[in-house]
């Protein structure tokens, strides 16, 4: 089933071919899994979707001695940094992510040397090529020290079908990365996929995920603290409605001191909408002086809606601070009939409620272009 | 604190903030079954009762689940527990002491230590002691029993209210709702039965304290509380057992119904010995307007794992949980509360406060549900967690599912290590660092120790103190 069968240089094949066999040992997760617990994969077969070539649009200006390419073409031209990184972040001990490694056609590669900013973003685009049909991203961006860069990734669907992604940030020390990703899939389609970041000393990660829709979504976010002073901050925003289910699985990791972590994901659940969020802080022994914070907001719009939010702290270090929030709520009636007595329509009035609900989401966006975007795709999806 | 009666050991294990009521009485008991579990064990505790043949019936099937079911894979680690290196009943005396003066010598001496004739002459209502499987002294006042209130070790409860046991039983908990309590089910030895009748508040708590004193000794009492119509009780327990070598069980379950309108407040000073795995299931149904409080406080045993729960069942019932756990040296505290909103316009609060030090390790793990239909619940989780030092740790697991959306959810949860700022200003003052730590301790847990009995209130800041010795530096 290797759909890229072109010579591929030993160390790549061989470590699809061990990939291979994780996957072909390890079940397809139930809900008897912790962390599947409130995402059931029955009548998935993951197997039965066929793998086609990946539908890849890349856009951006990568300055001189930037690389900013497709993963299939770099494997020739940038063999060397493939092997060095490629699963160096994401490990292929779980189910999709061993089916990534095993069969990804395509996806991204980003390097930015040391020191070299690039002001613009790099954006791609993936879409399925047709119904039933499966496809495997991956992405690797590595920031050398000091490089900045903003890569902005977006799935889009037109067909029912399956989407397998991995993406893995390295990003080295003092560098700072603006990271975004956008899942905007067909009401049938499924994705599943790990993000996984390394983040080195004073290095800087801002990471933010939008959800816009898709039947079944699971996406593993973790970022790891590695390196003293380093810092992450992720903004999650998702609106979800009849039959779609988003899954969200973040980790922040500290594993070393003065690190520090933000997280805020907030939701709209209309219709039959379902949503989880599960994250946990760790930190490991030793990371003394880690500030880490998560919350977690859900409003549900209609009756039929629901939203699982479960927080985890595990701290092996004591002079940390570390906090969490979880809410779930409706659209406040006060609020509502204060913009309606105002001669606002109830709609309208709603969605004004929502939107106001995003903003504090949108206010942590840095990059204008990226808030812009998730603006108008809110707009686009409320109306 | 009575010292001089310890041996050396022991006083120095006082002395270094270990286990306080580190003593141990010598005495034979008049009846125990052979170590382990078996099916004729089982039939021989309830023979040995003289018990009706559905309770032997009830007892049979949960030890069938208890054997089929497999350990949590959840949790604390529970694989070290050696269920073939258990005496599981045990009976100390052969009748029911009428008053303190008819007890065993050791027994009123271990009882002088913990305090409690002081405590009863002071102002406790009734006194159910629990020594090894049997209440041996049961004291319930004459104004009580003219309100109609019943107050009986559980095994006199059934005896002589089997209509009322009969009806509730196994009916908030039921045999097969997790290994721990299938095993208290088949084996369950003592515990209070209390039944308040409509419209009788009990101003005064009623206590009952609880001793594992042989060694290798599971306790399993079962507690029933029923709270009528309109009507008010607070049980306190308390726990204290001696320190041996080799592991001891603790395995309870309590069960308490709140009618309509009626409230029910159980307060637990959990303070095992540190050798003790102390896994306890109780759960409490609140009716319309019913309210029911767990506070539960666990500073003692190795293992703990405990989840007071409250399925609020009727519309407007309250139900609140107030935890805390102390994790010192070789302890894991898995504690946490549980709240089920079934019905609209419920209303809870979970508080719980932890503390790690020396190496321990102390996990809050919650879970708030609210079911479709159940408009206009409000909850809210607050969990905050103190660590001691950098060998310790905490883990906060709070679980949230809601199928209703006209509620208001709310959890928040912190972490934090004393502040220097605080202990700064304190020691600024005067005070040393160890006194300076132990009072911000003491005012970190205050939330819950003002809920709790004066005296409990007192032993368990006593407590902290103790715990807090040599923690700086």
């Amino acid at each position: 089933m290797s759909p890229t069968a072109v010579s591929e240089p030993a160390w790549l094949a061989g470590r699809r071919r061990a990939a291979r066999d994780t996957y072909a040992a390890l079940p397809v997760p139930s809900n008897r899994e912790e962390a599947w617990r409130y995402t059931n994969l029955r009548g998935f077969d993951p197997d039965a979707f066929a793998i086609e070539p990946l539908a890849l649009t890349l856009a951006g200006d990568a300055p001189h001695g930037v690389t900013f390419t497709g993963l299939a073409a770099s494997i020739e031209t940038h063999g060397d940094l493939l092997e060095r990184h490629l699963g160096s972040v994401v490990s292929d001990d779980e189910k999709f992510a061993s089916a990534n490694q095993a069969n990804w056609t395509d996806g991204v590669l980003l390097h930015v040397p040391a020191g070299v900013e690039v002001e613009a973003p790099l954006r791609a685009q993936v879409e399925l090529s047709g119904e039933g049909v499966a496809q495997h991203y991956r992405a690797l961006i590595v920031l050398e020290r000091g490089a900045r860069a903003t890569f902005t990734e977006e799935f889009l669907t037109g067909f029912p079908g399956y989407l397998n992604v991995v993406v893995e940030l390295v990003i080295g020390e003092g560098a700072r990365l603006e990271y975004v990703t956008v899942q905007r899939n067909h009401r049938e389609a499924r994705q599943f996929g790990t993000h996984r970041a390394v983040v080195e000393r004073d290095a800087e990660l801002d990471w933010v995920a939008i959800g816009l829709g898709g039947a079944r979504a699971k996406s593993r976010m973790e970022s790891k603290l590695a390196g003293p002073g380093s810092t992450v901050k992720v903004t999650g925003a998702y609106l979800l409605g009849d039959g779609e289910h988003a899954d969200y699985d973040t980790t922040q990791e500290h594993a070393a001191p003065n690190t520090t972590s933000d997280l805020f994901f907030k939701g709209v659940l209309d219709d039959s909408a379902r949503a989880v969020w599960r994250g946990v802080i760790r930190v490991d022994r030793g990371a003394q002086r880690t500030d880490a914070y998560q919350e977690n907001r859900n409003l549900l719009l209609s009756a039929k809606a629901h939203a699982d939010s479960i927080p985890g702290l595990e701290i092996e270090a004591n002079d940390v601070r570390c906090t969490h929030g979880a809410t779930v709520g409706q659209i406040d009636k006060q609020q509502l009939f204060y913009l309606m007595s105002r001669g606002m329509p109830r709609e309208q009035a709603e969605q004004l409620i929502v939107r106001g609900f995003f903003q504090p989401v949108l206010d942590r966006i840095g990059s204008e272009e990226v808030r812009e975007t998730l603006s108008a795709a809110l707009d686009a999806r409320l109306a | 604190m009575a010292d001089t009666d310890l041996t050396p050991e022991e006083q120095q294990a006082v002395a270094i903030g270990e286990y306080k009521y580190g003593f141990h009485d010598e005495f034979t008991p008049v009846f125990s079954t052979e170590k382990g579990l078996t099916e004729e064990v089982v039939r021989q505790i309830s023979a040995h009762k003289q018990e009706p043949e559905w309770m032997l019936e009830f007892r049979l099937k949960s030890y069938k689940h208890f054997v089929e079911r497999p350990l949590p894979r959840w949790g604390a680690d529970l694989s070290t527990i050696d269920f073939d290196n258990i005496y599981y009943y045990m009976k100390p005396v052969e009748e029911q002491a009428r008053s303190w003066d008819d007890l065993p010598e050791g027994m009123r001496e271990t009882w002088d230590k913990l305090g409690i004739p002081e405590a009863e002459k002071k102002y406790l209502a009734g006194v159910g002691a629990q020594y090894e499987s049997e209440v041996v002294y049961h004291n319930l006042q004459a104004d009580l029993a003219k309100q109609g209130v019943l107050f009986f070790d559980m095994d006199s409860g059934l005896r002589e209210h089997e209509d009322i046991v009969r009806k509730y039983f196994g009916t908030i908990i039921p045999y097969n709702d997790n290994k721990f309590a299938a095993l208290n089910s088949a084996v369950w030895s003592g515990g209070s039965f209390i039944y308040v009748p409509p419209g009788v508040k009990i101003d005064l708590p009623l206590q009952a304290y609880f001793r594992i004193n042989a060694e290798n000794m599971g306790q399993f009492e079962r507690t029933l509380i029923i709270v009528d119509k309109g009507a008010y009780v607070h049980y306190v327990e308390g726990c204290t057992a001696p320190i041996y070598s080799t592991d001891s069980l603790h395995s309870a379950v309590v069960e308490i119904h709140v009618a309509e309108g009626g409230r029910c407040r159980y307060t637990t000073i959990q303070n095992w010995s540190t050798n003790v795995y102390n896994l306890v299931t109780k759960r409490a149904v609140a009716e319309r307007d019913a309210t029911m409080e767990w506070v539960d406080g666990n500073l003692g045993s190795q293992i703990t794992m405990k989840y007071p729960a409250v399925i609020l069942k009727g519309e407007r019932a309250h139900g609140e949980v107030l935890s805390i756990a102390f994790a010192g040296k070789g302890q894991h505290q898995d504690a946490g509360g549980k709240i089920t909103h079934s019905a609209p316009d419920t209303s809870s609060v979970i508080t719980s406060k932890s503390i790690s030090k020396d190496g321990g390790r102390s996990s809050y793990r919650g879970l708030l549900q609210v079911d479709k239909g159940a408009v206009g619940s409000k909850a809210k989780v607050v969990c905050d967690a103190l660590i001691i030092d950098e060998d310790s740790r905490t883990d906060t697991y709070p679980y949230i599912n809601i199928d209703e959306n006209d509620v208001e959810i709310g959890h928040e949860a912190t972490v934090s290590k004393i502040g220097d700022e605080q202990l700064f200003y304190l020691m600024s003052r005067g005070l040393s660092e160890e006194e300076a730590s132990g009072m911000i301790v003491s005012g970190f847990v205050e939330p819950i120790t003002k809920e709790l009995p004066l005296e409990y209130a007192v032993e368990m800041n006593r407590l902290i103190q103790l715990q807090m010795e040599g923690s700086v530096g």
